[in-house]
């Protein structure tokens, strides 16, 4: 789910880079894609509908104020694609995204502290063809 | 006779020694997994607690995560993944994260 996410992303948010991990290139606004967790929904024994969690951090190109600023804008952009991803072709069928956190949270291991919005999502998604990841 | 319910029932039920025990049990179970799941970034570590504030107008259990570096630990940084261990232990306890459950 994380690169099926990564992927949606990348065609829709516009002037930030959408990556699993922390780019080497820091001074651009990016959002790092993470998996927290799935769990099976309804019969456990059976294999096909998933609630997948995801963390999307929402990162801007430096601290303070302006950084705020950018940062909110991007993860306006990010919470509006994802209530669009239902519906849309990807590589997953997918029924609900449901928002559970949204929070400023600046990252202090930057100097000075990066601003930083995240966005906690749970994503419901049927079986698909080829390898979760 | 007309049956008229009684509009606060479900505030006196919240707050009834059984419920708020009941989340009182339910937090320590999200606790103890917490504890199992988080990291330490200090040398000084905290701990993931459990808080009952309830009082009589309303149930208040909360799982409080004391470490000075929990919020790295939860939320991940640009040097560490977010291992997420409170979100995670309240998952697994079959239970489901909402961030600002409704009042009632």
């Amino acid at each position: 789910m994380e690169a099926i996410v990564r992927t949606y992303l990348d065609t829709v948010v516009i002037g930030a880079s959408v990556a699993g991990e922390t780019p080497r290139n820091t001074s651009q606004a990016w959002v790092k894609v993470t998996q927290i967790g799935t769990r099976v929904i309804g019969n456990a024994d059976v294999d096909h509908f998933h609630a997948y969690h995801i963390q999307l951090d929402c990162y801007a190109s430096e601290g303070g104020p302006a950084g705020q600023v950018e940062a909110f804008d991007l993860y306006q952009d990010v919470r509006a694609a994802l209530v669009n991803l239902p519906g849309t072709t990807v590589a997953a069928h997918i029924s609900t995204v449901r928002f559970t956190a949204a929070l400023r949270l600046p990252d202090e291991a930057f100097e000075p502290p990066r601003q930083r919005y995240i966005l906690d999502a749970h994503i419901y998604a049927g079986a698909y063809d080829g390898v979760p990841s | 006779m007309a049956f008229l319910p009684n509009p606060t029932f479900l505030k006196q039920l919240e707050v009834e020694d059984e419920t708020v025990g009941a989340l009182e049990e339910a937090a320590e179970v999200v606790a103890a997994g917490a504890n199992e799941l988080r990291h330490s970034f200090y040398r000084e570590p905290g701990a993931v607690l459990v808080r009952n504030e309830s009082s009589r107008v309303a149930a208040n259990v909360y799982v409080v995560n004391t470490d000075p570096g929990g919020h790295m630990d939860e939320w991940g940084s640009v040097n560490n993944e977010a291992y997420a261990p409170l979100r995670t232990a309240v998952s697994n306890a079959g239970l489901e994260f909402q961030e600002s459950p409704k009042q009632s």
